[in-house]
């Protein structure tokens, strides 16, 4: 039964496999050669793109870089590094600037590069592996980057390897540094080992027009340092400065000056190239000690004064070395005096990974494990700015620098580029805002005047001085200023030409801060004794305010129901219009749609005041044109938002307790002049508040909620409300503002603003990049959120403002503005997928073509995507809603791709969803025209307990009554049961499973295939086990009475762990089916075997015939198994190899691997592309495309 | 809920709190055992594939040690082992003096962190890749080598895939090469190993020192775990003793390793089936065990200080 292992693995035939891309996996090689041009890593290929710098700024120019892809590994190795030759002039200055002050008038303009340069190369290293890439920085004459073929030797040695454009060392490579020579033909490449070992090798390029091989490497010199330990990072600075960060919580560095001495005489080298001679051992010039844990970066500045450090300890540590000619000469013993610590940075709260200088601004950036990047100041090591391009709690990887940019990798496979300058952060200081122009942060506390009506004058005002005395002896009743309302003025305003933050009491006072001075101007009270005569108003009965930020109207809501309308800028004969309660509830918000309309949210209905728009805003205070509506919900609920579609016809409304009512304007009206909804969706956010409300199209409302989700629904024909989906977005406690941020490439895009915690947070949804973040100190705060000024283009969030009130102890109020000014500029590239590792994928076909389709992964971050790929290319990239916990296992399942297809996603804590998706439009597809709807969650009687968890999920199209498409979905879990849903393609809250089969053990693979009238179940189990069912289907089966106690046929594979399957269909008639099954296991083995099913009466019988099984089959556990036809299966696992194997009856024979770039392999995805091509999705810390052609082999 | 959530989740952590052990790691090595007879207990081959007999172990080493659950268990095997013998040769004796005794056993406990002290078991704080390491160990078996030597360390993982294994591949060939000089000849050595890309390379290395390696994956380490136990027996001895603490070698042919599935702890488990780490048991929530060695100086706590010292500050 079991073959031996047949290990007649001749060459890989040329193409048969072939890697087309590696997406999602963490970026840890960033580099900015240039502000114009970023080059990034993913696995083995190098990724270059045009910055948006390039074409305007930020976030609102349109995204059309010059994106270019270059495999430099082509047998597969990470990319970890890339080092382009120093002294060039095109890098920036080597010497920094004077450390005058930490004045930011240093901008450095970059240049670029003439033709000559562009053709220079880089140096790519990772691992064991370099390779010299060509054409890197790109340029219209040379835009294809290229791989240098290399040989180690000399011209003409006997002994010459052959040339390679991979050149591999003897350790682990840390850093490589690229010296230019005098000679423009020579340059001298130090590369640092582990082991704190230093090689130097000579590389000497071809004459021009020598094509056989670009250049020539000799090693001239090997050093080592006298510390002999595991490493973990390594720089080599200047001068011959050499840095180790080893395990020992310790950063050694030693220095060799003559490490640069261009050594090109060729009678030195040996027959093999090597310059015969000892390896020198070079004595410590010092020992750092200081940080608690290994040692995770070092970065030495650019004339090696200062090195910089980051940790396992979560700090960052700035080293300085004393000036003088001392340390060249001094040994190890009084060498460990020579460097000494700087500063230490705390604020990282994850552990710290790389770091680099920012010479221009005397600044040192670091990234973490906590998603951020923080930028030090280089001399008092304050922590200017935290910079969040990636998500939160996502790794932050790779750092460099350029000039003013700075660009960081994440784990996604998404890079963020900041410009510095702009991201720093000031304290307000108003008399000197004039000097930092380049800061455009600020935060500032500004006491609002004391404003407040004391009951008895005199003695009060004396206990206010003596405050604190009085409090000790008894507790003094103190009269506190109370906020009716804040609001933002802009500059436009008539009354003053800086913008305002204007706020009123309940002492009726009106008083506005300048932003440009920060000085407080007390303005005429809103309220005056009129007001109580004529209106029966009392300053202390107002409750709310609204203020229009560039028609300065300021209208107040009172408990009565009333509303007072004024104008700010009406200074001298201010005329106050007072529109009556009318037995309508006290005003709980006011909020100001338009110039022309406001709405007055009450108790228990709201009111919708509109003024014609032909009208002149001092025409407000004429009730007389005005229109007046009043919405009543009838929800038992207070109204918090409400929304107008834009045709003004219909109106949602969202209350206190998650319900979404929508009412028709133009419809009727009740007797008492109110109008009633036409539907209630409830709790469309749980039971939690509706904050905001936004129209998306004419028919679909986007809404957030203090449940921290985002909602989606949709109006249907006779005004019903549909809700479509529920998505929580990452990390928020609640969402508050949502709006439109500019258009790009014609699909709208959302910022969203809400609540982490106690931070109040602005996204941009697209890519999940921060645009504003302010700590409240309490959600219990007042806190007023302003867009700022819309820009020319109409782009809103310029510049945010978050203005919080806090009380103080005295009774008094302070306002906290923190800002930002002007435009924030950064960008984000690349397609980002998962935060962390994907345990599942499957494709699926998007149109008839096969160059576009679709793939469906689920992962650890509690996430399902779907990406879209076009030519082997991943262009876009949807988030699924969030589950509570990690996702595990995915699948999808098409009729006819016209139709669309259905998926479902399964994970910890049994939850299970389906979704449908279906391109809308004609070929090609685009991901635009991509509908995806869910069709509600699965739902199982038992949940044992937290980690109980579905580890496999399968489906399969079946036929039911009539037109009706449904679809069999099998799950399996961590307690071995396995659960069959019967679901349709039309939405329905709760689809029930019904318990199968329960197993033993955990299960962790399954399979399904339709023959004839049967489905074929198969399932693995942590023993190593597969079971078959066979169930009969109908379109009258009852699901619920399929309940097995034992599988039809029970084979053991595998001695542990069935960990994937994988059928294919050989032969299908009437009464006789032959179908092949392959599994791999966590015993490193792979099983084959061929199954007969022959129909019996209703029953189907199974009989295994030639069970084939390979045991070493791989060096790690196989997680992932896919045949490719009906003769070769594929089989790739945790040893990071794909391997295609050929099944004949009686053995199975190895023909191919290729290395595996993305690691944590946890499932192998297969999609055809032709009868004989196909690709192959490899998922685990990212996706890697392989593309298979059988005609190669 | 929250203390329990991790009780919840692992049947094997519970097991470990309720017997005593600092981590659920403990049960990987007593599988182990339960396969190789690594302790030289049974004193015959324990199984029909495993012909070797192993030495009856009186000196162990657990190298990167901390927190000591496999330290626990090498005390508690040594102890229980020599107590059986001694017992059978002491029967006729009433009164027998404890220095009497053959020999006591004797365990060594090497990690970079410190750790908390374990009966019977020294712990030496020191870098495996130390010359001065090995000699100390030797010096507390007064001159004598080890039978076994195990390990169980793995650098934190960072998340870089390749630089883990590369990593974790080093810490291996460190434990390897201090085995070559803690190690008496036809000793055993075990030890963690990631089955990664290169794992191969680890292989060969390993199968020059031992006449025979298997990889071996007991049920209690996850599925979805990379990890496995490399256990190397028989060690040649004499042409590999006290290898230099330097580079290797180019990497060998890679060599195949027999894969053996272990975990038969069904003595353990109350109602004899067999136990699955990835499988979730029902739990009595009121019986609540605290974790037994929470760590000791971990290298955030400073970091830990300040963040709250920073929230004090803003109250």
């Amino acid at each position: 039964m079991e073959s031996s292992p047949t290990e007649a693995e001749g060459p890989t035939p040329r193409g048969v496999l072939r890697k087309t891309g590696v997406y999602g996996t963490p970026v840890s090689c960033v580099s900015f050669p240039h502000p114009d041009v970023l080059l990034y890593s993913l696995g083995a290929f190098l990724e270059r793109t045009s910055t948006y710098r390039a074409s305007g700024d930020g976030l609102t120019a349109t995204p059309t870089p010059i994106s270019s892809r270059h495999l430099v590994f082509p047998n597969g190795n990470t990319i970890h590094g890339i080092r382009y030759p120093h002294s060039d002039p095109n890098r920036l200055p080597t010497n920094s600037p004077p450390p005058a002050n930490d004045g930011f008038d240093a901008t450095v303009e970059v240049t670029v590069t003439g033709p000559e340069k562009a053709k220079k190369y880089a140096l790519v290293f990772g691992s064991r592996h370099l390779a010299l890439v060509q054409n890197v920085w790109g340029s219209p004459d040379h835009p294809v980057m290229e791989t240098l073929s290399i040989r180690v030797g000399n011209v003409g040695s006997a002994h010459a390897i052959p040339p390679s454009t991979v050149w591999t060392l003897s350790d682990w490579i840390w850093d490589c540094r690229l010296q230019s020579t005098s000679d423009p033909r020579t340059d001298t490449v130090v590369v640092g080992l582990a082991h704190n070992n230093v090689e130097v090798w000579t590389l000497r390029r071809s004459p021009e027009g020598d094509t056989s091989v670009g250049g020539i490497l000799s090693r001239t010199a090997q050093l080592r340092g006298v510390t002999r330990c595991i490493t973990y990072c390594m720089d080599l600075g200047r001068d011959g400065y050499v840095a180790t960060g080893t395990v020992r919580n310790e950063i050694v560095v030693w220095n060799q000056p003559t490490i640069h001495a261009q050594n090109t005489a060729t009678d030195k080298f040996g027959a093999d190239g090597h310059v015969s001679g000892e390896i020198v051992v070079v004595p410590e010039q010092a020992r750092l000690r200081g940080h608690q844990g290994v040692i995770h970066g070092v970065k030495f500045n650019s004339d090696c004064r200062y090195l910089a450090s980051t940790s396992d300890d979560r700090s960052v540590r700035l080293w300085k070395r004393p000036a003088g000619p001392e340390h060249a000469e001094s040994g190890s013993l009084n060498g460990t005096n020579s460097w000494s610590l700087v500063w230490t940075g705390w604020g990282h709260t994850a552990r710290t990974w790389k770091v680099a200088f920012v010479e221009a601004h005397n600044l040192v950036i670091s990234t973490a494990e906590d998603g951020t990047a923080r930028v030090w100041n280089l001399w008092s090591g304050d922590c200017r700015a935290v910079l969040r391009g990636h998500g939160a709690s996502q790794n932050v990887w790779g750092i460099d620098v350029c000039g003013d940019w700075a660009v960081t990798g994440g784990n996604d496979g998404r890079v963020a580029t900041y410009h510095i300058p702009s991201s720093l952060v000031a304290m307000w200081k108003h008399n000197e805002k004039g000097t930092e122009e380049c800061v455009q942060s600020w935060q500032g506390t500004f006491p609002i005047p004391d404003d407040r009506i004391l009951s008895t004058t005199g003695k009060t005002s004396l206990a206010q001085e003596k405050g604190a005395q009085i409090v000790k002896k008894k507790k003094k009743k103190i009269v506190h200023q109370i906020l009716v309302g804040m609001g933002l003025v802009e500059s436009s305003s008539t009354y003053m030409e800086s913008p305002r933050i204007v706020v009123s009491t309940r002492a009726g006072s009106l008083l506005s801060l300048n932003l440009s001075t920060g000085s407080w101007i007390t303005q005429e009270p809103w309220w005056n004794s009129s007001l109580l005569e004529c209106n029966n108003i009392d300053a202390m009965d107002a409750c709310c305010m609204a203020i229009h930020p560039s028609t300065g109207l300021i209208a107040i809501g009172t408990h009565r129901g009333d509303v007072v309308v004024l104008l700010d800028w009406d200074v001298d004969q201010r005329r106050r219009i007072v529109w009556a309660g009318n037995e309508l509830k006290s005003v709980q918000k006011l909020e100001w749609k338009t110039s022309n309309t406001l709405v007055a949210f009450h108790v228990d209905a709201l009111r919708w005041w509109q003024l014609p728009d032909s009208c002149d805003t001092e025409q407000f205070m004429d009730e007389s044109l005005m229109t007046c509506k009043v919405l009543v919900p009838g929800t038992k609920a207070l109204v918090l938002c409400c929304a107008l579609n834009q045709k003004g016809k219909l109106a949602v409304v969202g209350d206190t307790r998650g319900n979404i009512a929508l009412f028709d304007l133009n419809g009727s009206v009740g007797v008492d002049g109110s109008m009633a909804p036409r539907c209630v969706l409830p709790r469309a956010h749980r039971k939690e508040h509706v904050n905001v409300l936004l129209w998306i199209s004419e028919t679909k409302v986007l809404s957030g909620g203090n449940d921290g989700c985002l909602h989606e629904c949709e109006v249907l024909d006779l005004c019903r409300l549909r809700s479509l989906y529920s998505f929580a977005v990452a990390a928020y406690t609640g969402i508050d503002r949502i709006w439109t941020m500019s258009r790009v490439c014609g699909s709208s895009r959302f910022a969203i603003a809400g609540y982490r915690g106690n931070e109040y947070v602005a996204i941009d949804t697209k890519g999940g990049y921060e645009l504003f973040r302010a700590d409240t100190g309490g959600r219990q705060r007042a806190a007023l959120f302003s867009l700022g000024v819309p820009d020319r283009d109409g782009s809103r969030c310029a510049n945010p403002i978050l203005t919080v009130a806090t009380s103080r102890k005295d009774g008094c109020n302070d306002v906290t503005i923190n800002m930002r000014n002007g435009r924030w500029r950064g960008g984000s590239y690349g397609v980002g997928l998962h935060n962390e590792t994907i345990f599942d994928a499957a494709f699926f076909p998007i149109g008839t073509t096969t160059s576009v389709f679709g793939l469906l992964t689920g992962s650890e971050d509690c996430t399902a995507r779907i990406s879209l790929w076009e030519r082997g290319s991943l262009v876009s990239s949807i988030k699924l809603p969030c589950q509570e916990s990690g996702v595990r296992a995915v699948c999808s399942s098409t009729f006819d791709v016209r139709h669309g297809t259905f998926l479902a996603v399964a994970g910890s804590q049994m939850a299970l969803q389906f979704y449908h998706v279906r391109n809308e439009a004609s070929e090609p597809p685009k991901p635009q025209n991509l509908t995806i709807t869910s069709l509600g969650r699965g739902w199982q009687r038992e949940k044992a307990s937290m980690d109980h968890r579905i580890n496999t999920v399968t489906s399969v199209p079946l036929h039911a009554a009539g037109d009706e498409r449904r679809h069999l979905v099998l799950t399996g879990d961590s307690n071995g049961d396995c659960v069959l849903y019967h679901v349709g393609e039309a939405l329905q809250t709760i689809h029930s499973g019904v318990l199968f089969f329960r197993e033993a053990r955990p299960v962790l693979s399954s399979k399904m295939c339709v023959l004839g009238s049967h489905v074929l179940v198969l399932v693995g189990t942590t023993e190593g086990t597969i079971s078959f069912h066979s169930v009969l289907y109908g379109t009258n089966i009852d699901w619920s009475t399929v309940q097995r106690q034992n599988p039809d046929e029970v084979v053991q594979c595998h001695t542990m762990g069935t960990n994937t399957i994988d059928v294919c269909i050989m032969e299908s008639a009437e009464s006789e089916h032959t179908i092949l099954v392959c599994s791999g296991g966590d015993d490193q083995s792979v099983a084959c075997f061929k199954l007969h099913a022959k129909l019996c009466g209703s029953d189907l019988n199974l009989s295994i015939q030639k069970m084939q099984i390979v045991r070493e089959a791989s060096r790690s556990a196989v997680k992932g198994i896919a045949w490719l036809d009906q003769s070769h299966f594929a089989s790739t696992g945790y040893d990071q190899k794909i391997c295609v194997w050929k099944y004949t009856l009686g053995s199975i024979a190895k023909k191919c691997s290729l290395h595996v770039d993305i690691g944590d392999v946890n499932c192998l995805a297969h999609f055809q592309l032709q009868s004989t091509e196909c690709t192959l999705g490899i998922a685990g810390a990212g996706i890697e495309l392989i593309t298979f052609n059988l005609c190669a082999l | 809920m929250g203390r329990l959530s991790r009780d919840k989740r692992d049947v094997f952590y519970r097991l470990a709190k309720e017997k005593g052990y600092r981590a659920r790691s403990a049960f990987k090595l007593l599988q182990v055992d339960a396969e190789f007879d690594i302790f030289g207990a049974r004193g015959a081959p324990a199984s029909l594939g495993n012909t070797i007999e192993p030495l009856r172990v009186q000196r162990a080493v657990d190298l990167c040690a901390a927190p000591g659950s496999w330290s626990q268990v090498l005390s508690d095997k040594l102890y229980e082992l020599n107590h059986a013998t001694g017992d059978a040769g002491a029967n006729s004796d009433q009164a027998l003096d404890i220095d009497e005794q053959p020999e006591e056993p004797s365990i060594v406990a090497v990690d970079l962190q410190p750790m908390a002290p374990i009966d019977g078991v020294l712990c030496l704080q020191g870098d495996i890749t130390a010359q001065s390491t090995a000699q100390d160990i030797i010096k507390h078996f007064q001159g004598n080598r080890a039978e076994l030597v195990v390990c169980d360390g793995a650098p934190d993982v960072t998340g870089l895939h390749d630089v883990d294994e590369y990593l974790q591949g080093q810490l291996l060939l460190s434990a390897m090469m201090i085995t070559t000089h803690v190690l008496c000849e036809r000793g055993t050595f075990v030890a963690k190993i990631f089955r990664g890309r290169n794992v191969g390379f680890l292989y060969a290395q390993l199968r020059l020192l031992f006449e025979r390696v298997s990889i071996a994956k007991p049920t209690s380490s996850r599925n979805s775990s990379m990890e496995s136990f490399v256990v190397c027996q028989r060690f040649k001895g004499a042409p590999y003793l006290n290898l230099p603490h330097d580079e290797l070698s180019d990497p060998l042919d890679s060599i195949d390793i027999p894969f053996l599935a272990c975990g038969d702890l069904s003595d353990w488990s109350p109602s004899g089936e067999i136990l699955d780490a990835d499988k979730s048991y029902p739990i009595d929530e009121s019986q609540y065990i605290a974790p037994i060695a929470p760590p000791i100086q971990p290298p955030y706590q400073t970091s830990m200080e300040k963040q709250a010292e920073d929230r004090r500050k803003k109250v």
